[in-house]
């Protein structure tokens, strides 16, 4: 599903954020990406869904060179791509339902396909009672499960996820891994980025670990 | 198209502040030329009415004799153009001047003599050609004995005809003005919305939305502001139009009255559109301009 050749990325008078990283993550794959705080995972992370491009080397994701893609087939990559963030980036104006269904709107499929599927998935993240509600009336657990159920709602092939436990407490963590592992179930490759030690050791996944920008694997 | 619109109207509501203010603003630019115009088509209708002129009035000297009098009468009489020639003595035009003043007559009772001239008011007929005939007419009159002056509101026509120039230079000045206005306006605020909503933006090119899902809302909020401003634009134009000439009211003009006209159903619908079709062409140029910030090329 994911292949990295020789992928460097170094910023501007910095550091550079990642040295020759080569990785290959396979199709339904649940893959950890371990590291201290700027060790390079939100980079690695930015440059699989193409919000950057890599200084040198190649990156394959679903047997398509992101590199080559242009603006419109970044956004069709996109498309098939769930990403989850530590601060949820839900739009506050927007109710549960209208931030969920975004998704598949983008996509331009019909309002019932899409009242549906938006319908289910929040049904399946427990907040289906709440989506006439705005994110800010919701707990950070809560905000969590509706930025998986937006990133699932699309039926994906792979999701990425940067620290999506980081503002979580413990309990409410477990609630949302054991929702990644759902995920991960149905067949949908999992890339899931943390620096939190416990929910490395207790879930028996292949680790990845960076480094000042350089896989420890 | 449908979605686009809702989510355009939602985006509108939200600001309601900024893009309240937004039309309004608007709304005067496009008042301000549409006022304009409708004061031009006004005194257009009074050139024209005035072009089209057939009446005359030649006024007689104190000392002219009944025989000149006579004279005058018969050779207007005699002109091809002439379709009726009216006499008005010194004693009726004192009375028909009394009349007209109604309760203020009395200020005329000290007139030890009456200083009105006699007249004759000539009427050409529809075919004689309008107000080169008139003033052709006057010519020949005024040489004849006994005349004093003729009278065809010359001087009024040509202070009108300058007007007329001017608003015309004027309309060009205030329509280049609305245009820049507009779409000024419209890019300022649409800028204001980019910034207020690149969340959403960032949110939604994550999700993998193309340019056009993005920038179509804003394209269809601008096209929004547009027309809500020329609406108001125009709803504000007929209110002043019934308090100043009111509807179909007559035009009281040194030529005759005329019926005051508002703008025709089509110029109003053409208005709409072009204020829609800045507003969305305002747009077009800030997303142009503020948008790439947001989204990669």
């Amino acid at each position: 599903m994911i292949q990295l050749f020789h992928v460097y990325k170094t910023y501007e008078r910095d550091t550079p954020a990642l040295v020759d990283v080569s990785v290959t993550v396979e199709r339904g794959e649940f893959v950890f990406l371990a590291g201290q705080s700027g060790a390079g995972k939100s980079t690695l992370l930015r440059l699989l869904y193409a919000a950057e491009q890599p200084t040198a080397g190649q990156i394959l994701v679903n047997n398509v060179n992101i590199a080559r893609l242009g603006s419109a087939g970044v956004s069709a990559m996109r498309r098939e791509i769930g990403v989850v963030f530590q601060d949820f980036r839900l739009i506050p104006w927007y109710t549960i339902y209208d931030n969920v269904a975004l998704a598949i709107e983008v996509a331009g499929r019909g309002r019932g396909m899409i009242r549906g599927r938006v319908l289910a998935w929040l049904e399946h993240v427990g907040l289906a009672h709440k989506f006439r509600a705005y994110p800010r009336q919701l707990s950070g657990g809560e905000q969590q499960r509706v930025a998986i159920a937006r990133a699932m709602v699309i039926d994906p092939i792979l999701v990425l996820a940067d620290e999506p436990t980081g503002n979580l407490d413990p309990e409410i963590t477990m609630d949302v891994i054991a929702l990644f592992h759902e995920v991960n179930a149905r067949g949908t490759t999992v890339v899931f980025a943390t620096h939190d030690r416990s929910i490395l050791q207790s879930h028996h996944k292949r680790i990845i670990t960076l480094a000042k920008g350089r896989v420890m694997e | 198209m449908g979605y686009f619109a809702v989510k355009a109207a939602r985006n509108f509501s939200r600001n309601l502040l900024v893009n309240g203010i937004c039309v309004a603003t608007i709304a005067i630019a496009v008042f301000i030329f549409s006022a304009t115009l409708l004061l031009f088509l006004n005194a257009s209708a009074v050139v024209e009415h005035a072009a089209r002129g057939n009446r005359l009035i030649v006024y007689l000297r104190d000392t002219a004799l009944p025989v000149d009098v006579e004279r005058v009468m018969l050779a207007l009489r005699a002109q091809s153009e002439v379709e009726s020639v009216e006499y008005t003595s010194k004693d009726r035009a004192l009375a028909d001047f009394k009349r007209s003043l109604g309760p203020a007559a009395g200020l005329l009772e000290g007139l030890e003599m009456n200083p009105l001239p006699a007249s004759v008011d000539v009427t050409l007929k529809p075919s004689a050609g309008g107000l080169r005939a008139v003033e052709a007419l006057a010519g020949r009159v005024s040489a004849m004995d006994g005349v004093e002056s003729a009278n065809y509101g010359r001087e009024v026509f040509e202070r009108l005809e300058r007007f007329m120039r001017f608003l015309h230079r004027l309309g060009i000045g205030v329509a280049v003005l609305m245009v820049l206005a507009v779409i000024f306006i419209v890019a300022n605020t649409i800028r204001l919305n980019i910034y207020s909503r690149r969340e959403e933006i960032e949110v939604q090119q994550l999700v993998g939305a193309g340019g056009w899902f993005i920038r179509a809302p804003f394209l269809m909020e601008g096209a929004m502001q547009g027309l809500l401003g020329g609406l108001l634009a125009e709803m504000l134009l007929l209110a002043a139009y019934a308090v100043v000439a009111g509807a179909g009211r007559s035009l009281v003009t040194p030529f005759g009255e005329i019926r005051s006209q508002f703008l025709s159903p089509a110029a109003l619908a053409g208005f709409a559109a072009a204020s829609t079709v800045l507003g969305g062409l305002g747009s077009w140029l800030s997303l142009g301009k503020h948008i790439k910030k947001f989204i990669p090329q």
